[in-house]
This record gives C-alpha cells, sequence and structure tokens, in this order.
C-alpha cells in the first residue's frame, strides 16, 4: 500500500501508522489459510489447522503457536471463542422457556438457564412455574448482564451462569464492544481504575464501564449485587470520567492495542495531560498525536 | 412421484455405487439417460423427457419496439417456472427465500445459463427476426415449466428451449411502403426462425470431493453431489458455455476428458433432435396446427394503425388490390433486415406441390389469394407440411 | 460502429499492458470496524467492496453445518450510464448465488453449526473483471473476519481476442463478443473452484484461456497473500507492543 494513500478513508488508524516492524521471527511463523505448516510427524491438531491429504495446512490467519507438540493457529481477529470459566458481559436477546438467550459477540446465542440464576433473596429452591413467568423481572429483553461460563455443548452451545454475588444484570453504566482478542484472558475481569471508574473487561469483548458509589476498599471482587441497584444517580465528574474511560478503550481497539488496565489509564491520563475534552477524544489527529505519544512510553 | 427425504443409507449407496464405477440406476459413469422430444401439436411447443425429469417449453413471437442499442435486431428472452409442482423440496425454498417460482436462485440460473448459451452465443440471428428497423421486430419468448424434477433440471430446459425454438414458427410479415402485415397462419405458412448452431448442454455431478465426475445426476445422486459442473457444446465441437458454480474443486485435467464426453452427448442429442423434429412433421397435417397467437405491443405509433388483425388486413388488401389491379411495389425503402436475407422462391420439399407455390408471379388469377406480392422472405428452414386437402 | 483495436501492433492492449499482465491490485482490509470482516479491493479500475458478518447466531431452521448467505448488488454509479442499484434482477441474484456455492465448499462449515456467514458484496465501479475481484474481495474478508477456511480463493479472467489470449480483462474488451473465461482456483493446490465461460470457444481456445486464466490467478495469489500478511503482522506487532506493559500488577 502506497504512502500516498494515507488521505483515503479507507485506511484503518493503525496502518496509517505503519506501526513497528514486524520482527523477523514472527513473520517466518505467520500462515495464511492453505498455507502448509511445517511440522514433524506426530503431532496433535489444534485449532486453526487441518489436514489436507499429507499436508498439514493453516485455516485462518495467524501466528503458528507450538506447544510441546500441540500446533494450533490462532486467528488475529475472529468472533469470540468461549472457554469454560471465561467471564463475559453478554445481552439478553430473547426468553424462551426457562432460559435467556444472550448475546456475547460469539458464533451462537449462548444461554442462561433459570435454574443457573441467583433467586431474589438468594435462597435456593426449585424453580417454579410461577418463577418461569417473572422471567422477565429479573432480566427483560436488551438488559445487560455478567455471568461466567459454566459450560460448552458438543455444537458450540456456551451455557452460562450467574451463581455468585458479583454477577448479575449491570445498571448505571457505558457499554462497549471492542475485539475479543484484545483482552487477554486473566484472573481478574472486574477491576477499578485509579480515576474512580468500575470495569468489567469481558473475556468476550463486551466492556462494562460504571461507577460504584458505594465504598468498598481494594476487595471488589466481592461487591454486593443488591447494593449496586441502590445507585441510580450519579454526578456530572463522574460521568464525564466514565466517557473518557471509554473512550480511551475505544481508541485502543482503534489502533489495535492490548486492553488492560493498565493501557486504559495510560491513554486516559494523556489526555488528562493534554488537556483534551472528552467529546473531542475520537477526532482523527488527536488519536493519532495520543497514539504516538503512548507509543513511545513503552516500558519493553 | 413423492418426494421423500434420501435417508442416509441410500446417500451412500449412490456413492459407494459411483466409487465402484456403476450408477444406482444401472448406468456408468459417463452415460447419460435416454432424451425423448414430445413437440406439440402448437408451434414452438415441445415436452422433453430427460429420463425422469420431464419439462414443458412453449416459444412465441410478439411484435415489439426493439431496444434503442440494437435498433435492427430482434431479441429472446427466457422465463423459467420451477414450482412445487416439479418437487416438494422446493417448497421450502420458498419459505426461507421468500422468491417466486421463477425467481428462485435455481431458476435464475437456468434462465441466465440459457442466455448465454443461446443469446449470447448468436444460436438464433437476431437480425432476422426485425421487422422495420427502429421501429419494430419480433421478440420471441420461451416460457419453461418444470413438470418434474428427478434431476438434472438444467439439461432438460436447455434442450426443452432449443428444440421449441427450433419448432417454433413466426408468421411471415410483409412490409409495404409504411404498413406492415402479418399474416395468419392460415393465410401464409409460417416461417421458422433463422439458427445457426444448436447449443446442447450437458452437466456433470462431482462426487468424491472431486475425484469423480459423473454425466447426468439423477435426482438420488444430486442428493449426495458437491458440485455440478455444465458444458454446453454444438455440434461444430465449440464449446458455448461452460459453468462450474463453486462446490468441491476438480483438476483442471479432468474438464478436458469431460468436455469430450460432453461434445459425444451433444452430437447424440442433436441428431435425435433433428429426427424427432422430422417425424413430427411427417405426422402432422395442417389442419391439426392451431393458430399462432401473433400479439401486436400496446405501444401506439403511426405504423399500429395499419396493423390489425389479420382477417380485416385480409380483406382490406383484398379491395386495394382488387382495385389497383395488383401494382407490385417493388422499391420498398423501409425494408432493412429483411432484405439481407436472401430473396429466394420457396422451394417445396414435399411430395404434393402446394397450390400458393409461385407467388412471386402475379397471383391476380386466384381469387383466394390477393396478397400484394411477397418482396422478400428470410430462408426458411424445414419442408412445408402438406397442404390442405 | 467501427471496432477498435484492441492489441496494438506493438502488442499493447488499450490500457498500456502486455497480453499476460494483470492489473494493479490494491487491497485493504479490516476497513468497516463494524463488520466482522471486511475488504476494499482495486484490480485496475474495478473497485469492489465485501462485507462479511458471522459466523452469528441463525434464528430460523436448525443445521449441521454453517448456511451462507450472499448478496451482490453494483452501485448505481458503477458504470458510465447510472442504473438503479438492482440486488434482485437476475444477474446479480446468479452471481450471488455462484459465490455463495464457492464458499459453502471453501469454508469449514462444520465448525459453525446453527449459525449463519452473511455476504455482501457491493461493486464501486465497474471497469471488467467485477466477478473475479468480488471473489477475491469475499476471501480476503473471509480471512479478516477470522473464519476457517480450507485455502484462498484466487480469481482471475481471461479473454481471446485477436488471435491472443490476454489475462485480466477490463471493460472494453469484456464487451466484445469473445471468448472469455472467469476463473477461480484454489490457491495452494490449483483445483479449478469456480469457472464461467462467456461465448463460445472451440476446444483448443479453451484449453488456452484455462491455463492463462490459471497463471492470472496465481499472479493474483501473489499479491493478496503479501497484503493479508502485512495487514496480519501489522496488527499483531501493535497488540503484542504493550501488551505486557505493566502486567506484573
Amino acid at each position: 500500500m502506497d504512502k500516498d494513500d494515507d488521505t483515503s478513508i479507507f485506511v484503518s488508524p493503525f496502518e496509517q501508522e505503519a506501526v513497528v516492524t514486524p520482527s523477523i521471527v514472527k513473520s517466518s511463523q505467520f500462515v495464511a489459510p492453505g498455507d502448509d505448516i511445517l511440522s514433524q510427524e506426530s503431532v496433535v491438531r489444534g485449532h486453526g489447522t487441518m489436514v489436507q491429504g499429507t499436508r498439514l495446512t493453516s485455516t485462518v490467519a495467524g501466528i503458528v503457536e507450538r506447544v510441546n507438540k500441540l500446533v494450533a493457529v490462532l486467528p488475529i481477529r475472529a468472533r469470540y471463542s468461549a472457554e469454560v470459566g471465561d467471564v463475559i458481559v453478554g445481552r439478553i436477546r430473547d426468553i424462551v422457556s426457562r432460559r435467556w438467550k444472550v448475546d456475547v459477540n460469539s458464533r451462537q446465542d449462548a444461554v442462561l438457564l433459570l435454574s443457573a440464576v441467583n433467586l431474589p433473596g438468594g435462597v435456593q429452591r426449585r424453580r417454579t412455574y410461577e418463577d418461569e413467568l417473572k422471567m422477565r423481572e429479573f432480566f427483560d429483553q436488551d438488559d445487560l448482564i455478567s455471568a461466567e461460563v459454566q459450560e460448552l455443548k458438543q455444537d458450540g452451545l456456551i451455557m452460562l451462569h450467574t451463581r455468585s454475588l458479583k454477577y448479575g444484570k449491570l445498571e448505571n453504566g457505558i457499554f462497549i464492544s471492542v475485539t475479543p482478542q484484545l483482552v487477554k484472558r486473566s484472573k481478574k475481569h472486574f477491576h477499578r481504575l485509579s480515576c474512580g471508574v468500575h470495569i468489567i473487561l469481558g473475556d468476550n469483548g463486551y466492556v462494562w464501564i460504571y461507577v460504584d458509589d458505594a465504598a468498598y476498599g481494594e476487595d471488589e471482587e466481592e461487591a454486593n449485587f443488591s447494593k449496586r441497584r441502590e445507585n441510580d444517580k450519579s454526578n456530572l465528574e463522574q460521568r464525564l470520567s466514565l466517557i473518557r474511560v471509554r473512550n480511551s478503550i475505544c481508541i485502543l481497539d482503534l489502533y489495535f492495542l492490548s486492553i488492560q488496565p493498565e493501557t486504559i489509564m495510560l491513554i486516559y491520563e494523556e489526555t488528562i495531560r493534554r488537556n483534551i475534552p472528552v467529546q473531542h477524544m475520537l477526532r482523527p489527529d488527536i488519536i493519532n498525536d495520543i497514539y504516538r505519544t503512548v507509543k513511545n512510553t513503552k516500558e519493553m | 412421484m413423492r418426494d421423500e427425504p434420501l435417508s442416509l443409507l441410500e446417500k451412500n449407496f449412490a456413492l459407494e455405487a459411483l466409487q465402484a464405477g456403476i450408477r444406482v440406476d444401472g448406468r456408468k459413469i459417463d452415460e447419460a439417460r435416454l432424451v425423448n422430444f414430445e413437440f406439440g401439436s402448437q408451434y414452438g411447443t415441445v415436452t422433453v423427457r430427460l429420463g425422469k425429469t420431464k419439462v414443458f417449453s412453449s416459444a412465441i413471437a410478439e411484435v415489439v419496439e426493439p431496444t434503442i442499442d440494437r435498433p435492427a435486431e430482434g431479441f429472446v428472452t427466457f422465463s423459467v417456472d420451477l414450482s412445487p409442482m416439479a418437487s416438494e423440496n422446493l417448497m421450502l425454498e420458498y419459505l426461507y427465500s421468500g422468491r417466486t417460482s421463477s425467481t428462485l436462485e435455481e431458476a435464475a440460473e437456468i434462465v441466465r445459463f440459457l442466455q448465454q448459451i443461446i443469446r449470447e452465443n448468436q444460436a438464433i440471428d437476431t437480425e432476422t427476426l426485425c421487422i422495420v428497423a427502429g421501429v419494430q421486430v419480433w421478440a420471441i419468448r420461451v416460457d419453461i415449466h418444470v413438470l418434474d424434477h428427478c434431476g438434472n433440471v438444467l439439461d432438460a430446459c436447455c434442450m426443452a428451449a432449443v428444440a421449441s425454438l427450433l419448432h417454433m414458427r413466426k408468421p411471415v410479415v410483409t412490409v409495404v411502403g409504411k404498413d406492415v402485415f402479418i399474416h395468419g397462419i392460415d393465410e401464409r405458412e409460417p416461417v421458422p426462425l433463422t439458427v445457426h448452431h444448436l447449443p446442447i448442454s450437458v452437466s456433470f455431478g462431482i462426487f468424491l470431493d472431486g475425484d469423480l465426475i459423473a454425466i447426468d445426476p439423477s435426482i438420488q445422486e444430486e442428493s449426495v453431489m458437491e458440485g455440478t459442473l455444465s458444458i454446453a457444446v454444438n455440434a461444430h465441437k465449440e464449446i458455448c458455455a461452460f459453468r462450474k458454480a463453486g462446490g468441491a474443486s476438480i483438476e483442471t485435467s479432468l474438464i478436458f476428458k469431460n468436455a469430450s464426453y460432453a461434445y459425444l452427448r451433444a452430437t447424440e442429442v442433436t441428431v435425435q433432435l433433428e429426427k424427432a423434429l422430422k417425424d413430427t412433421y411427417s405426422r402432422n397435417a395442417v389442419a391439426s396446427v392451431k393458430p399462432l397467437q401473433v400479439e401486436t405491443t400496446k405501444k401506439s405509433f403511426p405504423l399500429n394503425e395499419q396493423v390489425q388483425g389479420v382477417t380485416t388486413v385480409w380483406k382490406q388488401v383484398a379491395k386495394q388490390s382488387a382495385l389497383e389491379d395488383k401494382e407490385k411495389t417493388v422499391d420498398q425503402p423501409n425494408i432493412t433486415s429483411v432484405t439481407n436475407a436472401e430473396m429466394e422462391i420457396f422451394i417445396d420439399d414435399s411430395e404434393e406441390s402446394y397450390t400458393k407455390s409461385d407467388e412471386l408471379s402475379a397471383s391476380t388469377d386466384s381469387d383466394e389469394e390477393t396478397a400484394p406480392a411477397v418482396i422478400a422472405r428470410p430462408r426458411g428452414g424445414k419442408g412445408r407440411p402438406k397442404s390442405k386437402k | 460502429m467501427p471496432r477498435e483495436e484492441l492489441i496494438s501492433p506493438d502488442g499493447l492492449r488499450t490500457d498500456g499492458r502486455r497480453p499476460l499482465e494483470i492489473r494493479k491490485v490494491t487491497c485493504r482490509m479490516g476497513i468497516l470496524p463494524r463488520a466482522d470482516g471486511s475488504c476494499h479491493l482495486e484490480m485496475g479500475n474495478t473497485i469492489v467492496l465485501a462485507t462479511v458478518y458471522g459466523p452469528r447466531e441463525l434464528s430460523s431452521r436448525q443445521s449441521s453445518c454453517g448456511i451462507i448467505r450472499c448478496e451482490y448488488s453494483m452501485a448505481s454509479f458503477a458504470s458510465t450510464d447510472r442504473r438503479r442499484g438492482k440486488r434482485s434482477d437476475r444477474n446479480s441474484v446468479e452471481m450471488a448465488s455462484s459465490i455463495k456455492k464457492t464458499f459453502e465448499n471453501v469454508l469449514l462449515t462444520d465448525l459453525f453449526p446453527k449459525s449463519r456467514v452473511d455476504i455482501f458484496i457491493q461493486v464501486l465501479q465497474a471497469d471488467g473483471s467485477e466477478r473475479s475481484a468480488a471473489i477475491n474481495a469475499v476471501t480476503i474478508a473471509m480471512v479478516n473476519a477470522g473464519i476457517p477456511m480450507k485455502d484462498l480463493i484466487v480469481s482471475c479472467s481471461a479473454g481471446y481476442m485477436e488471435n491472443t489470449t490476454v489475462m485480466d480483462l477490463n471493460h472494453v474488451e469484456m464487451i466484445t463478443r469473445g471468448p472469455q473465461l472467469t476463473l477461480a482456483i484454489y490457491a495452494s493446490t490449483e483445483r479449478m473452484a469456480t469457472a464461467h465461460l462467456e461465448s463460445k470457444a472451440s476446444f483448443e481456445i479453451f484449453e488456452n484461456l484455462i491455463a492463462i486464466a490459471k497463471k492470472g490467478c496465481l499472479q493474483m495469489f501473489d499479491v493478496m497473500h503479501s497484503s493479508i500478511e502485512r495487514y496480519s503482522l501489522n496488527l499483531i506487532a501493535s497488540r503484542d507492543h504493550i501488551a505486557t506493559f505493566g502486567s506484573r500488577a
């Protein structure tokens, strides 16, 4: 692609920058669909590979990952692929008999069974017919929830559960969707940023940004579900920081940068330092500047 | 035949049979089903049977205004109707795609294929379809209805289209000054179209991930096939169309082998078609020929007033000629494309002489025929049917 | 209408190319952030935009394999005379159906049961070989979307005119009524995925067209593969750039 095409609207931000030169090591391990993967005799085939005749070929574009005998190719950008134990943010799409269908940015909608949620009051009992009729009072269509992946069925169906006080309906915040591959799987999904804003980084690329007035100190994971519901008003300042965080995540997504609390705060602080008002944060020239500065402050 | 979904067992059986070199219905891999052409009593109608697949086609001619970019050429249009009458499985297609029987994907593909092999390859001479350049041309419409879908509908439709175009007749047209007269069937023998070549479509099914290609798949084989390859060849060994739309990948070397199979099959079918046509002519007497509907367009332009129903024109002409003492108007400036065709005295092939054979001479003698002299007539195809007794 | 000379005495075509030369190819992927996969492909003056959504939830009928749907349309400003952009006219339906069938075999549909993949193709500028451009653009968009495929499908056209076989036809060369072939092959095995022949050709010419079109496909593959590689490596470098930044927290 020529440099003179920089002004074309079809060039995405990070391409304009023509970032770092890719390392030679990585480029030798790059494969596109149909490319051969060099392998020894006995390998265990992982995701992204297939056997065609005697050849082992890749089915996606990515880097070949080898772990002992396992050979796999992970796509750089794809729809969310669930694993058991992932914490995700989802949107209720539909309510059918005794279950909710949840959109989780994956190939199929996930399923949240009625028996997999905590009833109000925390009481453990069999779900009755009345519970079924009251499902809509619990989670209605278009509600956002946080949940955990309980199980994966044979055909790829994702079963969710919210059997913990930290999961449940999400309120008083902003939702943003990013590329799932940018959210690394880690132990903590619920974070409290140094600017006072809380975020939930779903492994599926759905992020929830919210304020939490109740003072809980360091240990956010034990926050009580029901108390969160009482916060109806946030003041203007809080809202502005929410939006700033949201825009920072947006910039990270545009430039295909890893999304972690540290990187979010890096962008956040940069915009504060430059006194960029929230509404201008996503202007093309400004995000370019921010990115360049951030790039140079990396610690690697 | 009632459509029932095929069981896995039947599908596997069909595949295993193919691997062993034989088909479920006993044919060999390179053997196609028998084709049967049955021409109807009306010109341009034909029912084609390809094994159990049955397709009906009818071709009619209409007078229309020509398109702007080709004012001296007529045109041929096709429509394929693939309704649930042909196969119950098609009902599902409607429910999910919301298309009608003639805009179904499969129907659209067949129409595109037909357009390719007949229109784009100039199988029919469109210049001879011109009546008055820039004003009136013949538009031939071929309507194909699939009656029974038992595999390989594309081939059956193409053969039916070609057969009906070969069988059809368009009325004789005379242009006198600014007047255009379209003669009815009982007054003048309609003439066949000018056909340059006969493209015959031959389809193959692709099996076993592209390693096996079998000619003319039946419906059972179609349910297990992984792709289809269609080649249209004519008797001059020219490939009129080649289509492989998706499906399993195949080695390019396999193509040439199958192209030669296609050629053999095409010659076979052409011979059969011509034989069937000849049989029809020898069987059908003129009396059984129903009058061909000729529709004129609704668009009005000065000449249209002159183009009326056949009998009225005839009477007018009769009066005129009776009055005028039959002047043969030789200079016809309006005819352009018709004069391109050769002018020739039509020679009667049949055993009995036809009473109207010498029309170019002054026919003031006979009272039945008081038409103005025939100036030029495009070359006809087959011999005339026998005259009325 | 006087026939223009398609091939000059020097052996140059109307746009200055040699017979066995493809046009300049530019491809950009990932240009539409909301789509799962997108590609903007330019083959000379033919510009095609392909977007892919999926795999995503299929609400109607259950299926053991993924369903693919495809829609093809030409913008009303795509060719020299403005026409209403139709999506349901026969030509577009046939193109869409052909492309759908091509990709049904390439995508590993059993890896996403009960899901659908939607392909949308829009021709922004038509200067010949739109079918080839569409197929190439969809391939790249699929790669961008991360949908697993057996191989890359590459496509090119070839034609026979004035006793020469030429590669990658432009509009002027396509409107002649000579034999023209659009061929799409699987890049690594070189097996034929899709082929369309317009206008009749003798067996010899046909063989020639296939050989030349294949060569064109392979030239196209080189360009497409390097574009994919460059884009992907940029992405990876970007992502890994500050990935371990402060991860010790």
